[in-house]
């Protein structure tokens, strides 16, 4: 980030927009907690546009990277130390949750942050590079169960993580033994769509959202299967879903935003009328197709409700797959 | 000469020797040179690669940023691309934080073993059912935080090209060390065979020796270590030599003694043959009788000597333990007659002590009775003969003392040899074979005889001197 461009157009929007709602927090910030590329930035980026689109938020939201296990390290530092930062939001995703539920993020559950809003879903997605042998998640499949350290998957986070447990849940409906999976960790589905592209993994199990961006910034990288119930529409209608390709498997990433534990309820409303506010906006929609996403319009009770449900759901299935929950 | 069988043992050549003794060193040697080769080569190879290891380690560890708060992994695939054409093998990595919030990379890596801050550890372990050498760092997330926050960085390798490099110069060593002993072998070969020749044309010098070519054998061209040997056999050979030489002599003595008497006996017979006179007759067949009598007694002295030299190497005389004065004692008793036959006395002085000695009691009587003889013939009539027994240390003397005329130093030299006569200008019917006797059973007994004169005044004193068994105070 170019931090001199940035305080320029903060001192222009200064100028230009005078601060007019008093509720509204200075200095805004979102954390990706990810390197850039990947959902999370994805996440921030739409709320970045969005809110500006909206006129929700006069000042420039900020979009900052704080990569570290999924999220983990972000909700550290925020429960942690930095608990009151009004103008912080930071990004989830359905990834985060998974890792909350199995207690990977440390001593803190889904109790210690204040949810603020859900602005739309993603689909889990198999990515493999454009001239893979692997045409089809079905042939992937053959070829792992024949020999399982010939494929190597890479993922955003580690074992147990939401892109480990999509290639688990898919092994596992191949009949292949998902311990035996040749398995390579990055900080997020972008730095593995880097990977793939480099030849160094041979399957990404990604994201629609960042992987979609990645191949529409001419990233050399295919499609060979979303977990959605229905094909998605658009461009995206080309791509089979996991269920037509003999694995029923769906895997929905909500994404979303939360903020530090001991910000007010006043600015915490704030930030979930604002979401609101644009979410219903008319050219929401279209921001959402850009980054391949889709609408789940929730803010403040209802996304609590929502995290608290999808963790509780998160516990069983990570318990079903063998891995520590506390 | 002790006449006792060396041990049998079955001989060998030397070569083989050598070998049995070289060899077991030779392959100890190369076993623990290989040994110790195979660990300096394995050691300084791993040395070598772990530093290629440390140093990807060390890069992915230039590429962590923590600026933003959270933890950003630089991929280090370009690195390793460069890495994996010179080990020539699979490379992985793994970066975690301690508190498990991280974990990028081959997160199947076998766990790091206990690690301390800052080293980087290096181990063999498995992955994907290959062998791989793994190093590990850790070190604190934030300097400024030593004890918050630990990361732990792993880069593994596949040891293929690692141990194809070991092999290789560790077949090498063997190589090596096999041409080392197969050049020792020949170069341990031909210095035996050098070695052996001059023992060779040594065997070959002897066997064409006349049979009684007993001059020594000439050793200044030989091995040092064998001269000795050579030495040993020229000695045995002059010793040959000599006791063939001596018995010639003493055959020549022998039968010089015992003509004269005959040849004496026979003219006494042919006078007493011309002889009227029956009175005359009978005395020349008395004095031929005492020229008999002196044949007997060398006769008898003869045989004496003959089985005391023999009782040095048989057990035809068997050795007992015997009390020394007593055997004096008989001794005397046995001669008295032949002392107070002319008017001689003697005293004998025992010790304080009871002696007792190893010995045949009749061949050491025989050896007084020679010494006692002699005194009785060269000591002038009713003179005196001292007996003394004493001890000193281990040994106890038995000196006969008389107040003859003694010996002259010639004499004194020469006493103990065959048929060598006191010199005395008296008509003494002595053979000179008592000394030599006594000299023999002394000898055969373990001890010695000299012979000296007085120190006070004439007289000869013959001293026996024989090992002490047991001295206890009588």
């Amino acid at each position: 980030m170019n931090k001199r461009i940035q305080a320029t157009i903060a001192s222009v929007a200064m100028f230009t927009f005078p601060a007019i709602g008093k509720a509204e927090p200075s200095k805004p910030e979102c954390i990706a907690p990810a390197q850039p590329g990947g959902g999370f930035d994805i996440t921030c980026k739409l709320a970045q546009a969005s809110l500006q689109n909206s006129g929700a938020l006069k000042a420039p939201l900020r979009v900052s990277y704080m990569p570290g296990g999924i999220g983990a390290v972000a909700y550290n530092a925020i429960v942690g130390q930095r608990r009151a930062e009004a103008g912080t939001i930071i990004a989830f995703s359905a990834g985060s949750l998974l890792n909350i539920a199995q207690g990977k993020f440390g001593a803190y559950t889904e109790k210690d942050v204040r949810w603020v809003a859900n602005i739309g879903t993603d689909y889990g997605a198999v990515v493999v590079q454009q001239d893979s042998v692997h045409k089809s998640l079905t042939e992937l499949m053959a070829a792992i169960k024949a020999d399982p350290t010939s494929v190597i998957i890479g993922a955003g986070g580690t074992i147990g993580s939401q892109d480990w447990m999509k290639a688990a849940m898919t092994a596992r409906a191949a009949g292949i033994d998902y311990k035996t999976m040749r398995f390579v960790a990055f900080e997020g589905g972008g730095d593995c769509a880097t990977a793939l592209q480099g030849g160094h993994v041979h399957v990404c199990m990604n994201d629609v959202g960042d992987s979609q961006a990645a191949i529409d910034g001419g990233a050399p990288l295919k499609l060979l299967a979303i977990f959605s119930e229905q094909r998605l529409p658009g461009k995206l209608a080309e791509v089979p879903t996991a269920a037509e390709q003999g694995f029923d498997i769906k895997w929905p990433i909500a994404r979303g935003f939360y903020v530090g534990p001991d910000v007010s309820d006043a600015d915490y409303k704030w930030w979930a009328d604002a979401f609101a506010m644009t979410m219903k906006s008319p050219d929401y929609a279209q921001l959402l197709q850009e980054r391949n996403l889709f609408t789940l319009p929730m803010t403040a009770e209802e996304t609590t409700a929502f995290v608290h449900s999808q963790v509780a759901a998160y516990k069983t299935l990570a318990a079903d797959f063998g891995l520590t929950t506390k | 000469m002790t006449g006792r069988q060396i041990e049998a043992r079955s001989g060998r050549r030397l070569a083989v020797t050598l070998g049995l003794w070289t060899l077991p060193a030779l392959i100890v040697g190369m076993t623990s040179t290989l040994w110790f080769s195979a660990t300096t080569i394995n050691e300084l190879a791993d040395s070598a690669y772990d530093r290629s290891l440390a140093g990807a380690i060390r890069a992915i560890d230039a590429n962590i940023s923590t600026e933003s708060g959270g933890v950003g992994v630089e991929q280090p695939y370009q690195l390793f691309k460069f890495f994996e054409l010179t080990a020539q093998g699979a490379v992985y990595f793994n970066v975690t934080t301690d508190d498990g919030f991280v974990q990028i990379g081959d997160v199947l890596l076998p766990p790091p073993p206990e690690l301390s801050s800052g080293e980087i550890n290096f181990s063999d372990d498995t992955y994907l059912g290959r062998t791989i050498r793994v190093g590990s760092l850790k070190r604190p997330l934030s300097p400024a935080t030593p004890e918050g926050t630990q990361i732990i960085i792993q880069v593994a390798e596949t040891k293929g090209s690692r141990t194809a490099f070991q092999n290789e110069l560790i077949s090498r060593a063997i190589l090596r060390d096999i041409m080392v002993i197969l050049a020792l072998v020949l170069l341990l070969a031909a210095g035996a065979y050098a070695a052996v020749k001059p023992l060779n044309r040594l065997r070959e010098a002897i066997d064409t020796r006349d049979p009684d070519d007993l001059t020594p054998v000439e050793v200044a061209s030989l091995p040092l270590e064998v001269r000795p040997l050579v030495e040993a056999v020229n000695r045995l050979m002059q010793r040959n030599v000599e006791q063939a030489d001596q018995q010639r002599r003493f055959l020549d003595d022998a039968s010089h003694q015992l003509r004269t008497p005959m040849a004496i006996m026979r003219t006494q017979l042919d006078v007493a043959l011309h002889q009227q006179n029956l009175d005359d007759v009978r005395k020349t067949l008395l004095s031929s009788r005492s020229v008999l009598d002196r044949s007997v007694r060398t006769t008898n002295q003869l045989l004496a000597l003959a089985r005391a030299r023999t009782s040095q190497g048989y057990d035809a005389y068997p050795q007992e333990l015997i009390s020394l004065e007593e055997t004096i004692a008989d001794t005397v008793r046995m001669l008295w007659s032949r002392i107070r036959s002319q008017r001689m006395d003697c005293v004998f002085e025992p010790a304080e002590v009871r002696v007792v000695v190893r010995a045949n009691e009749g061949l050491l009587q025989e050896a007084l009775v020679n010494i006692l003889d002699n005194a009785v013939a060269y000591a002038p009539p009713s003179s005196l003969i001292s007996i003394r027994l004493r001890v000193e240390g281990d040994w106890a003397f038995t000196e006969i003392i008389d107040e003859g005329p003694g010996m002259n130093d010639e004499e004194i030299a020469h006493a103990g040899s065959r048929f060598r006569r006191g010199s005395s200008k008296r008509s003494v019917d002595g053979s000179g074979l008592g000394l030599a006797i006594a000299l023999t059973v002394a000898r055969a007994f373990g001890g010695t005889m000299t012979v000296c004169n007085r120190p006070d005044r004439s007289g000869l004193v013959v001293t026996i001197s024989l090992p002490v068994i047991s001295a206890l105070p009588g």
